[in-house]
């Protein structure tokens, strides 16, 4: 990147561009946006001014994580360069795929070399069906995403889109909103000349613990009653726990110019209370007159850890199950000099790393030397074998978002008994019950 | 010289509290003199869940009345719903006694005690207990007296409620120094409301579908054969909406208000809505095809759930009609979805003649049957004044 940026927003692959599409349609300016991707035609229609194209085809890996790491061997001076003269990097990418599963990581590794960035990641995580293989890629991306970020937020969108027989483009859209909100009301507060802003190192602090899950929620509310309404719909954001205790909170409230000071007052009193009164809450307010009496309050934390889960394996993926991996390691080594087929948001190739320019031997030496070798396990990944190693022996202690039962979706009858008739809890919306699918 | 009395009667709805002031004329006319009303805080799913806002909300309503009328309620005819509300029938039975087997006051009088004397579970009591017929040898008869038979039965409905959310309501009257003076189920008041004494004779369901239940009563032969509660009600359906379309509860609400339909056409499943209308972040369409599976799948509930209880009265000779009231028979095509369920005609609430035409609203369907339970009560309390003849019939006759 030519600029030192404050906020740079990157979607990684497919999934990640749709999503800074959606993100640059709403605020051109301000943060900086890019899209890194191996299709370079959903690039060209993404209309995202700044791309970073690794391969010359219209076509993505179709989920080859051998290719995505060809293309990112090929690429890595630029990639490295993209975690770096920023502050804080929001990286969006969708998990189970070949160049969501390889870049992500990659990128995330390379900022976490630099302690001045501060990395927040949203993952978009395959549905069930897709199948175990991106399922479990999509795990192991996420689980290195986890250490390596300070904070991870997963959206499944087995949840998110359950309840969904959209058309796919329509109902991804609707998913992808819940980023896009979230990522829109961080770059408001950060940027936009509010009531209360928010500066970057408030918001490093909040995710100061990458071990804690992380949680994100958006509520709009109107009228008099907009702040119980706001809260009750961020509530019942379904990536939020019922009864989440949080640890940090970052809330964030665009409003009418008209707001007034109590009703701030009750929503910050009434929001740390509904968090359980989190240790660190952090809020940016902004006025804004097209909003009248409507306002949107966005949540974003991390919660205390409830209880140990069995996390999967926190390694990079093992690259030894890849038959190509020979080949794959032959072009790191044989790499010549980084490719300069940037765009010109990714203009200005960081230095070069120190193992950059190894020959092949030394590749094949690494591999000899190390338990495991990963598909994003670079040039300069030797440089932290044994950090490697460390964390591979250390249990990921971050939880994992839980989702409500259907015995839980009572909504505004949730402080009420529940509604027994023939063994059936009335209160809960009767399609649900029935599973009748609903198209928005 | 005319007797008259003001009667207040008060609503406690999960979503309103309402307030009809009438003039009772010696038992017999009824003139609307007031109104009050206020937004229900304090009450869910019709149980009052805080005593104090839900006592202040009523106040408001009642003064609100008080001055719209120039008038001071002293005594109120509350109305009770609610979850905890509940009903079964029980039979009492008698021999006939004279010689000669015609059936005596007497006779009658040992059959009612038989069947009104069965004792409920502690922390419970009842809010009425209604005889549904007499039954001569096991024949339906509607003036058993005088008549020739061996034995009597009567049957009697007795719908009963928890102490506690019982005492929780008379408080809420009580608490601003006023007395209750009849304590009716909303489904009863309802009925009185909006069906007329043919309906009533030849066999209708009203179902009171309000904010937080629906209170059915089926009357046959101008008696109630059968009341109670399924709690399911409007607020349920704002509920489901709310998670279905991932609004919140008052886009719900508009949205039902508005665009909610039991039952929808082919070509409207492809309408869409706007969810806010500004078109900006947060927005977004919502298909009248979601709106619809959404609303008419909790319907469908709510009447297969009535359907359940009435099952005996799904006969030939049984239920005749429905009829629906309430806020939320305000919805459109539930008349539709009602019938295709019950398997029976479905119409709206119709109201008397007499009721003036900006009282003629679903909503108020409670609050004017109070208002004629009352009148009723009153009448069959002058008749009782007026001889012995009058007292036995109202004793015999009494709802």
């Amino acid at each position: 990147m030519a600029e030192d940026s404050i906020v740079r927003i990157i979607g990684i692959g497919g999934a990640g561009t749709a999503v800074v599409k959606d993100v640059f349609a709403l605020f051109p300016s301000g943060a900086e946006i890019a899209a890194v991707d191996t299709d370079t035609r959903a690039l060209r229609e993404s209309g995202i001014p700044k791309t970073l194209a690794l391969t010359e085809k219209d076509c993505g890996t179709g989920g080859d994580i051998t290719l995505a790491k060809q293309a990112a061997d090929a690429h890595s001076r630029a990639l490295e360069s993209i975690a770096q003269g920023t502050k804080l990097l929001v990286l969006i990418a969708g998990l189970g795929g070949g160049t969501g599963s390889v870049i992500a990581p990659l990128v995330s590794k390379f900022a976490a070399a630099n302690p001045d960035v501060a990395v927040l990641c949203f993952c978009i995580m395959p549905l069930s069906v897709e199948g175990g293989q991106r399922a479990a890629l999509a795990r192991k991306s996420f689980a290195y995403l986890s250490k390596k970020c300070a904070a991870v937020f997963e959206l499944k969108n087995d949840v998110i889109l359950a309840r969904s027989d959209a058309p796919v483009s329509e109902a991804y859209a609707i998913a992808n909103s819940n980023i896009v909100k979230a990522v829109y009301s961080l770059v408001k507060m950060l940027f936009s000349k509010g009531i209360v802003n928010v500066d970057l190192q408030t918001v490093k602090k909040i995710f100061s613990d990458s071990a804690a899950s992380a949680f994100i929620g958006y509520g709009l509310g109107m009228g008099k009653g907009c702040v119980d309404e706001a809260l009750e719909e961020l509530l019942k954001s379904p990536l939020l726990k019922p009864s989440l205790k949080a640890r940090n909170v970052l809330l964030s409230l665009v409003c009418g110019p008209s707001f007034e000071m109590n009703r701030m007052q009750y929503l910050l009193e009434s929001a740390s209370q509904k968090f359980g009164s989190p240790a660190r809450v952090a809020f940016g307010a902004i006025a804004d007159e097209s909003f009248g009496d409507r306002i949107e309050v966005c949540a974003m934390g991390i919660s205390e850890v409830e209880e140990p889960k069995a996390q999967p394996q926190a390694e990079e993926p093992r690259a030894e199950e890849q038959p190509s991996q020979t080949t794959a390691e032959a072009a790191i080594s044989q790499s010549p000099a980084p490719q300069q087929n940037v765009c010109a948001a990714v203009s200005a190739p960081a230095p070069i790393s120190s193992a950059a320019g190894k020959p092949p031997v030394l590749a094949a030496e690494e591999r000899a030397h190390k338990r495991r070798r990963s598909f994003f396990s670079f040039k300069n990944e030797k440089d932290e074998s044994s950090k490697k190693d460390e964390h591979a022996q250390t249990p990921i202690s971050q939880g994992e978002f839980g989702f409500m039962e259907l015995s839980q979706q009572r909504g505004f009858f949730g402080d009420t008994p529940p509604n027994i008739r023939n063994g059936i809890d009335l209160d809960v919306p009767t399609y649900m019950r029935r599973g009748i699918r609903i198209v928005l | 010289m005319s007797k008259s009395k003001t009667v207040a009667a008060l609503e406690i709805g999960t979503g309103k509290m309402q307030v009809f002031l009438g003039e009772i004329v010696d038992g017999k006319m009824l003139n609307f003199v007031g109104s009050g009303q206020a937004m229900t805080a304090g009450v869910k799913k019709a149980d009052i869940c805080d005593v104090v806002k839900a006592a202040a909300r009523a106040q408001a309503a009642i003064v609100e009345a008080e001055k719209s009328a120039s008038a001071q309620i002293k005594t109120v005819c509350l109305g009770i719903s609610g979850t905890h509300i509940k009903g079964f029938r029980n039979t009492g039975s008698a021999n006939v006694s004279g010689a000669d087997a015609i059936v005596r006051r007497e006779d009658i009088e040992r059959a009612t005690e038989d069947a009104r004397s069965k004792t409920l579970a502690e922390g419970r009591s009842y809010i009425h207990r209604i005889c549904s017929g007499y039954f001569l040898d096991g024949k339906y008869c509607a003036d058993p007296v005088g008549m020739r038979a061996e034995h009597i039965d009567v049957e009697y409905w007795m719908l009963y409620g928890d102490n506690e959310k019982i005492s929780d309501a008379l408080h809420v009257v009580q608490s601003f120094g006023l007395e209750v003076e009849h304590l009716v189920f909303s489904g009863i008041a309802s009925a009185l409301a909006v069906t007329d004494e043919k309906q009533r004779e030849n066999g209708v369901l009203v179902v009171d579908i309000g904010c937080g239940t629906s209170d059915y009563s089926y009357v046959k032969h101008g008696r109630t054969v059968q009341a109670g509660v399924i709690p399911i009600g409007g607020d349920h359906i704002t509920n489901d909406l709310s998670f279905g379309l991932q609004l919140s509860r008052k886009d719900s609400e508009r949205i039902k208000i508005h665009c909610g339909k039991a039952t929808i056409t082919e070509d409207e499943k492809s309408q869409k809505f706007w969810k806010l209308g500004d078109q900006q972040i947060g927005d977004k369409k919502i298909p009248m095809d979601a709106i619809n599976k959404i609303v008419r799948a909790r319907l469908e509930e709510l009447f297969l759930l009535l359907r359940d209880e009435l099952d005996e009265f799904l006969i030939e000779d049984g239920i005749r009609e429905i009829v629906l009231t309430g806020g939320t028979s305000n919805l459109n095509g539930i008349c539709e979805l009602a019938s295709a369920v019950m398997e029976l005609p479905c119409s709206k609430g119709k109201f008397a003649s007499a009721v003036q035409p900006c009282l003629r609203y679903q909503e108020y369907a409670t609050a004017l049957g109070l208002l004629e339970y009352a009148r009723r009560e009153e009448e069959v309390a002058s008749a009782k004044n007026t001889g012995w003849l009058g007292g036995m019939f109202s004793t015999i006759f009494k709802l």
